[in-house]
């Protein structure tokens, strides 16, 4: 993408390990020595189908696990300090704050009996010391970025009262309002109609200049819309990863190409990446 | 509006229909005259009496005088002691309505805590044990656990009394015995609206913005639990206000419930008719108390809001 | 769904318990020797294991095992027959609203609604005056007619449901009748969450007759049941406290243990 690419990565993912533990049985291992990094200002795709585990080794980065599934081993750093051992306190402090998240389904992923601004509200006066009333005016500030409508810019609306694209609009709102280093997509427009897709996407690229942003999606052609590296998963291992362009022009691995003849690809978007 | 009128129509027809089957049953339940006369009488003692009360005409005659009556809310008096039947019901309702609170009150106060607490966690020896203890609970019949509590507290340890509606001390094994049926229903379903909360994709979100686990737990799995909740504590209302039938004759409780045995195995009928229409009320309004109250917590019953636009 | 019913210790309780009903029932008579309504006025408030009173007499010198032993044939006589009636009369007019127009819907709302709100109470005392002084029946007919509502709702919600099937809607074309098509095609869809509520309203059959009996509605006077006795105990709670503990631990036994069942049927067939 555009911007120049710094050296030192963001974020540094070594020989990371998931591992799925019920009750009272063996553990099973969900995904295995993946390495990845991401610099400022790049945008990586982590593509595979859904159980390859590319959500849960990204949301591994902030321990956002399901219950059940716990970090087994590799390391984690973000901005060159190791954060996968941090204690439960600073890694709150890290999400929402330094990494940001957004989620396939922004309706199930808002209270429902919250409005969209106290949950704006509750992060940002969570990360930056801020009282009460210019808290709001940041939320409606970021909202109206994210261009929600109205003076108040949907500030007092509930979830169920915004379209899905004005959801997923106010959810990347929450995941930037701190102005985090990374920001985290999972399938951030799997659950749009196709033309709101495209306007999320727009939103994205644009949001992702200066930061570290990971994708994550089962749609390559989401992938070449807006990456600039592309890692492939299948059965939580990495099979592939490369700049974009070379992944989706010359794809090394038989899974790889298998996920390209089903992908529909704009030519512009293969060749633009 | 509309809703307004949909209510008001429900709650005529749900009137009428039990005041009529409520009618034609009593009537057919038994002859009043000779509870009026006493068993002594001679047979015209009997048919004076029943001329007095009108219970010579044809039903339908009886049916229509009762029905306009009815209308003025005119229910006539006890044929057991000449007092108006609706004054005696309003006299008894307030006992068994405070009856009512206090033991949901209580029964709010245990269940909340209690279901928010196992809602947090599946594992643990002391959540077993507290599931373990509800499962047998749910099954518990709350009448038998009155006498049980009865005869520990009043009749063994002594500490309460065991009858009566004079004073703290002797509400506290009506209240208890009444909660402790209530209880184990609204703790599981807290707990299990808890659980899904804690599941649920808005607090996947919570964690994400860095929110610790109070203000989860407070702020966003609570107020969904206790919204799911309502309706059930709307259900143990309406239940209660229909009268506690024998709790309150138990403990001698000076409510609605007691008063409808005495009257109903009395075959006192103007009293029996004004209790049922109470009760009709009640339940009535307690439904729609219950809707109220969920349109008051739940932003999505309320319909779309001023805020925002519905396309984008 | 058997063995995930079977796997733990609650439903062999459940089982357990009725196959005790059931001995009792049948040798009940060989294992309590004493005539229930037998009066003797040296055995007052004998204490239990006294002269081959296992469970003690009470204030009248009856043996309190062998009224118990009377009571449970009431019990779960009331309670089965009820809990038929009920089912029957629900189940059925719950497939027919689902299966007819709007009209009849909303008419089975009203009913359910009307139902909720009478106390069953009052039906219990006027069924009773009006059938005579035949208690069983009249208990029973009350249970039944007061309670199928239970029946009726989720028969509607099930039933609706399942209507909109494929397979409904191909035996539907068929031109298949409306018995057939409920009874064939729909009921059988019904039968898991039917039968939880079966083995419930049979716990709720059994605390409603005792109740009853308690107030001292259905059972005749003096005539052996639960809640009678639990009533004829209060009395004497002091001098013997085994009136009370004996037909209260068996209500809770056979209520509570039915409880446990139906809340693993539940979960089993979830």
């Amino acid at each position: 993408m555009n911007g120049p690419v710094n050296d030192t990565p963001i974020l540094a993912i070594r020989d990371l390990q998931i591992d799925a533990v019920p009750a009272g049985g063996a553990p099973r291992r969900l995904v295995d020595g993946v390495s990845l990094s991401v610099a400022a200002g790049e945008v990586l795709g982590i593509v595979g189908q859904s159980g390859s585990g590319k959500s849960l080794s990204a949301f591994a980065v902030a321990r956002l696990l399901p219950d059940g599934v716990r970090l087994a081993g590799g390391s984690v750093h973000l901005g060159g300090q190791r954060i996968d051992d941090l204690d439960e306190g600073r890694m709150r402090a890290l999400r929402g704050g330094r990494i940001g998240f957004v989620f396939q389904d922004p309706l199930s992923s808002f209270n429902p009996v919250r409005t969209i601004g106290s949950i704006l509200i509750e992060s940002i006066r969570r990360h930056q010391r801020l009282d009460a009333k210019s808290a709001r005016t940041l939320a409606v500030e970021m909202l109206a970025r994210m261009r929600l409508p109205g003076k108040d810019a949907c500030v007092d609306a509930y979830p169920h009262q915004l379209s899905g694209g004005q959801r997923q609009r106010a959810m990347i709102a929450l995941a930037l309002a701190n102005g985090p280093d990374l920001l985290i997509a999972d399938e951030p427009t799997t659950a749009l109609d196709p033309t709101i897709q495209l306007q999320i996407l727009a939103l994205l690229k644009q949001q992702t200049a200066g930061r570290a942003s990971i994708l994550i999606t089962h749609d390559l052609s989401v992938a070449a819309a807006i990456c600039n590296r592309i890692a492939v998963m299948h059965q939580g291992r990495l099979v592939e990863s490369g700049p974009a362009a070379q992944v989706l022009t010359d794809p090394q691995h038989d899974y790889t190409r298998s996920l390209l003849r089903h992908a529909r690809l704009a030519p512009a978007a293969t060749g633009e990446a | 509006m509309l809703r307004l009128l949909i209510w008001a129509r429900d709650f005529a027809f749900l009137l009428v229909a039990t005041m009529t089957v409520l009618f034609f049953l009593v009537r057919l339940a038994g002859d009043p005259a000779i509870m009026l006369a006493g068993p002594d009488a001679t047979p015209a003692q009997l048919d004076a009496v029943r001329q007095a009360y009108g219970f010579d005409r044809s039903l339908i005659e009886q049916y229509l005088i009762f029905a306009s009556h009815m209308v003025r809310l005119d229910f006539g008096t006890s044929l057991a002691d000449g007092m108006p039947a609706l004054d005696k019901v309003l006299d008894t309702y307030p006992a068994s309505l405070f009856l009512a609170v206090m033991a949901m009150a209580l029964n709010l106060a245990v269940s909340i805590p209690v279901g928010a607490w196992l809602g947090q966690e599946r594992g643990g020896a002391g959540r077993r044990l507290a599931r373990g203890f509800i499962s047998v609970m749910q099954g518990f019949p709350g009448f038998v656990l009155a006498l049980l509590l009865v005869n520990l507290f009043a009749v063994g340890l002594e500490w309460l009394p065991s009858v009566g509606y004079a004073g703290p001390a002797s509400w506290v094994l009506p209240v208890v015995s009444v909660a402790s049926f209530l209880a184990p229903k609204l703790i599981r379903v807290v707990e299990a609206n808890t659980a899904a909360a804690y599941r649920s994709h808005y607090v996947r979100t919570a964690v994400a913005i860095g929110t610790g686990p109070r203000t989860i737990l407070w702020r966003h799995v609570m107020p969904n639990a206790l919204l799911g909740a309502t309706a059930v504590v709307g259900a143990e209302f309406a239940f209660m206000v229909t009268g506690l039938v024998v709790i309150e004759t138990i403990f001698a409780w000076p409510g609605i419930g007691w008063l409808l045995v005495r009257s109903t195995l009395n075959l006192d009928f103007p009293v029996v008719q004004a209790i049922v229409f109470i009760i009709v009320i009640a339940v009535f309004l307690t439904n729609l108390a219950t809707e109220a109250v969920q349109m008051r917590l739940d932003p999505r019953l309320r319909g779309p809001g001023a805020a925002g636009g519905a396309n984008g | 769904m058997a063995e995930r019913l079977f796997a733990s210790g609650r439903s062999w309780l459940f089982l357990g318990v009725l196959g005790l009903c059931l001995l009792a029932l049948v040798a009940g008579p060989v294992l309590v020797a004493h005539d229930p309504a037998l009066i003797d006025l040296s055995k007052r408030f004998a204490a239990p294991f006294t002269d081959g009173h296992w469970l003690g007499c009470d204030q009248l010198g009856r043996d309190i095992a062998a009224r118990l032993l009377a009571g449970l044939y009431r019990s779960l006589g009331t309670a089965l027959v009820a809990t038929a009636i009920a089912f029957c009369i629900g189940t059925a007019l719950g497939l027919l609203a689902a299966r007819s127009t709007s009209l009849l819907g909303a008419f089975m709302r009203q009913l359910t609604s009307f139902t909720q709100s009478f106390p069953v109470f009052v039906l219990a005392v006027s069924v009773i005056a009006i059938v005579g002084s035949n208690g069983f029946w009249a208990v029973v007919l009350t249970l039944g007619l007061a309670t199928w509502p239970v029946f009726a709702r989720v028969a509607y919600a099930e039933g609706s449901s399942l209507l909109k099937r494929e397979y409904v809607l191909a035996a539907e074309m068929m031109q298949m009748g409306t018995a057939r098509l409920l009874l064939r095609h729909v009921l059988p869809g019904l039968i898991p969450s039917l039968s939880v509520l079966v083995v419930f309203h049979f716990a709720d059959m059994i605390i409603a007759e005792s109740a009853l009996s308690f107030l001292g509605i259905g059972a005749p006077l003096g005539a052996p049941s639960w809640g009678g006795m639990l009533n004829e105990s209060r009395a004497y709670m002091l001098v013997a406290p085994w009136m009370l503990l004996a037909p209260a631990g068996a209500i809770i036994l056979l209520v509570v243990s039915a409880h446990l069942f139906g809340q693993k049927l539940r979960d089993a067939t979830a």
